[in-house]
């Protein structure tokens, strides 16, 4: 639960209309992200969930500003009331990380190989806090103690720890800067079921430490996202098709989407999607789900779906109410 | 960024094509010791030795033994250094250990140095020149080839070439040189640049093709009593050792530059 | 059936040390059942099916496929990474190929039609035969994966974490596509996998692989 702030009122920390991303390269215009809309509060964990070419990493990338050349950001994007995609080099240096950090997949070389663990944390409280050598191992090896990397470890190159430890490195790297908003890249790619519960325990232990932390995980993951966040958003096709509160979610998913999603899981009755995900260089108007939806009528390939709110939840699903 | 590199290549290109090319159609063998020794003129664009001999043309025809030779030479280094690095790479053991303990020491000697000690004992000639030189050049392939073959043969799609009962001579050949190749193919356009400079040399020193052939170090070595009187006999040969290098060399980067891009593209997801 | 009967495997570890993998490993895998292997990456279920496939020489014990010593043309196999899973610098069709050129699968004027037969029960156009691995999908190249497997006619199955890569919708559908061909076929599959819930949903029998030795696990629901 986000905690009550008295006097302050209970703005969205991070407030996303109609965001889009387009990317020109080579070939055709390839759009990512079309038009997502999300929002999010101070101390709340929201796990943005999506199959692959649904857009989430880019969407992460975006709001961290961090994408490729050639990338192109559009719409809105408020954080702290401030409009993200309008700012400027310099302004847009002094948020990163202070302000939003962005944690990526710990995958190949996310961290320096030639170099001790504690001290590639050590590098950032020096860096960005301006400690001291010596208070900045201090503060670094406080840090990776309360995720769950003992000292013992901490002197450990990248390549001798396990892929749960390194994600909870990149996470304390992340930390480091003491950000207001942390979006996290695929936190439990590559990792054995079994271990998965180590990088749980950390997101736990981050959000007791650090209750007013709010945080975007980007996932495939239902399982874990179910043990961790708050709220859930379903992408597809590069729009934000659900989002509502985790239990809420869990219980009934209002999109048709994301109802198939849940039940393709094995535990659930492992029922494929029919179909193919769409293109992602030509734009439609409709619901981009439509082809693939049992419950589409013909006006739903053609028509848009703005997200509809209801209590706590918004659906992009014209027929919601009446599936 | 791409604009000034494809110029710059064309000038270069037209540079060296010019000249042999125009140089092809005269005679390089012609004497005439009444126009020994004339500096570069309308009639002799290049001047003439002091056999009375058209320098253009004998650079015309001195770029394809240099050129041949060098091509021959990167060659033989290639395909040795594929097959001894592949095998090596690809099966371990004793025969990889052996190969580095080879490589270790081959790259240990002074290349050039130990070109001439072989020279000496194959005694003169093209045929010489590119077994000294090959036999020595093939290290840097072998080591690529090796560390590649050593990391494909993890890989499933050849652990499922042996599942399927293919031979390693079939893995060698189809699945793993096709892989091994064309990160090499920069590199050798790079090495065909260098051994233009090692050839010239060692013709240079008399050893290689001896004069009266026109390869261009040959050409300079004979034009070596004649340096004040006429310093183009030197000037110019020299010159198109150069311009050769630095051609192969520029397109050497440019195929470099692409197979990265390449092996970039391949290794992308996107989320 | 397969059989694995007091399979020992260890690995060299520094200069003297032997790490062991496999200890004293008992396994069966009857025609027609679906079996998993449920382990952790690194508890030697990859060094199991190796070994069976004949990539990896055990130090002692017996595999035996239907009473022959393994490895045995009767067992093929679908690999983890989609990215590997054909040669990078070959078109697809290459791989198809050359499979029909190392065993006599049918006469050489059938082999389109069969060809087109297997790649249709996977759900692939023959299209796609024309592209380079980096040009499919990842669930488009596991069809791939299993139609190579299934042209040369096994009676069993190996899927080496053949569905870990997957998001998990195309999980769903390569895995009730290989129940269904099974089914058709009669064919043993061996599962092996570190997500105890899929091997739950899709194996009848789950066995744990821990401490180097098989473990009878939860009793699954198949299909």
């Amino acid at each position: 639960m986000p905690p009550l702030d008295m006097g302050v009122p209970d703005e969205p920390l991070l407030d996303l209309e109609n965001l889009k991303v387009s990317i020109e390269g080579e070939g055709p215009t390839v759009w990512p992200v079309r038009g997502a809309a999300l929002s999010l509060r101070r101390g709340e964990t929201l796990a943005l969930i999506g199959e692959s070419g649904s857009g989430k990493s880019m969407l992460g990338l975006a709001l961290a500003r961090l994408l490729p050349e050639g990338a192109r950001i559009e719409g809105e994007a408020r954080f702290e009331g401030e409009n993200l995609l309008a700012m400027d080099d310099q302004r847009m240096s002094a948020l990163r990380g202070r302000g939003i950090a962005f944690v990526p997949q710990s995958a190949g070389l996310a961290l320096n190989p030639c170099r001790r663990v504690a001290s590639q944390v050590g590098e950032v409280f020096r860096r960005v806090r301006g400690m001291d050598k010596s208070g900045a191992r201090e503060e670094a090896g406080r840090l990776l103690a309360r995720l769950g990397l003992d000292r013992s470890v901490q002197r450990y190159y990248p390549h001798q720890l396990s892929g749960g430890m390194r994600q909870r490195v990149l996470i304390a790297i992340g930390l480091a800067c003491r950000p207001r908003l942390l979006i996290v890249d695929e936190p439990t790619k590559g990792i054995d079921l079994g271990m998965i519960g180590e990088v749980e325990d950390c997101f736990r232990q981050v959000r007791a430490d650090l209750p007013d932390l709010a945080m975007i995980v980007i996932t495939h993951d239902l399982r874990f996202a179910a043990r961790i966040a708050d709220r859930i958003a379903v992408m597809y096709a590069g729009r934000v098709l659900e989002e509502a509160p985790a239990p809420a979610f869990f219980e009934e998913q209002k999109h048709p989407y994301a109802r198939a999603l849940l039940r393709a899981a094995p535990e659930h009755g492992m029922i494929p999607i029919p179909g193919t995900p769409p293109s992602m260089t030509r734009l439609s108007e409709g619901c981009p789900f439509s082809p693939r939806c049992p419950d589409a009528e013909t006006c739903c390939a053609s028509e848009p779906a703005p997200p509809i709110r209801i209590g706590d939840t918004r659906v992009a699903c014209r027929r919601y109410d009446r599936i | 960024m791409i604009k000034p590199r494809l110029s710059g290549f064309i000038v270069l290109s037209l540079l060296l094509v010019v000249p042999v090319g125009i140089g092809l159609m005269r005679d390089p063998v012609a004497m005439s010791l009444a126009d020994s020794l004339t500096a570069p003129s309308m009639a002799f664009p290049f001047g003439t030795d002091h056999m009375g001999r058209d320098v253009l043309a004998r650079i015309a025809y001195g770029f394809f033994w240099d050129f041949g030779l060098s091509v021959s030479i990167v060659a033989l280094s290639v395909v040795l250094g594929i097959v001894l690095g592949m095998v090596a790479g690809y099966w371990g053991g004793a025969l990889d250990a052996g190969l580095t303990v080879v490589m270790d020491l081959l790259v240990a000697l002074p290349h050039l140095v130990f070109a001439i000690v072989l020279m000496a004992y194959f005694e003169q000639g093209a045929l010489a020149l590119v077994l000294a030189l090959g036999l020595t050049g093939w290290v840097k392939y072998a080591r690529l080839a090796r560390a590649r073959a050593a990391q494909l043969r993890e890989a499933d799609f050849v652990l499922m070439e042996r599942v399927v009962g293919a031979g390693a001579a079939r893995i060698l050949l189809c699945h793993l040189v096709p892989n091994i190749l064309p990160p090499m193919v920069g590199l050798a356009v790079l090495h065909l640049g260098h051994t233009v400079l090692h050839v010239s040399a060692l013709g240079f020193l008399g050893l290689g093709l001896q004069p009266p052939t026109p390869e261009w170090g040959a050409m300079i070595l004979e034009s070596r009593p004649y340096l004040y009187k006429a310093p183009w006999l030197a000037v110019v040969p020299g010159f198109f050792v150069f311009l050769f290098m630095m051609l192969f060399t520029l397109v050497a980067n440019r195929l470099t530059g692409r197979e990265e891009a390449v092996e970039h593209r391949g290794a992308d997801a996107t989320a | 059936m397969i059989e694995f009967r007091d399979v020992r495997l260890s690995f060299r570890e520094g200069l003297f040390g032997r790490r062991p993998v496999l200890e004293g490993l008992d396994l069966t895998v009857p025609e027609g059942r679906v079996i998993g292997i449920l382990g952790p990456s690194g508890s030697g279920k990859s060094s199991l099916a190796r070994i069976l496939l004949g990539l990896l020489p055990a130090d002692s014990g017996t595999v035996t496929v239907d009473g022959q010593a393994a490895p045995c043309r009767a067992v093929q196999y679908v690999p983890q990474h989609p990215d590997a899973a054909f040669n990078p610098r070959l078109r697809i069709r290459a791989a198809f190929r050359e499979l029909f050129r190392l065993h006599p699968i049918c006469p050489e004027d059938r082999r389109k039609q069969t060809l087109a037969a297997v790649l249709d029960r996977v759900g692939i156009d023959a299209g796609l035969l024309d592209r380079y691995p980096r040009q499919v999908s990842g669930g488009e190249i596991q069809r791939l994966s299993l139609a190579r497997a299934l042209l040369l006619n096994p009676r069993y199955l190996v899927l080496d974490e053949a569905t870990a890569m997957l998001d998990v919708s195309i999980q769903a559908h390569i895995m009730r596509l290989v129940l269904e061909i099974k089914a058709e076929r009669g064919m043993g599959v061996l599962v092996i996998t570190h997500d105890a819930l899929l091997a739950g949903a899709v194996c009848e029998t789950v066995y744990t692989l821990a401490g180097g030795k098989l473990f009878q696990g939860v009793q699954g629901r198949a299909g």
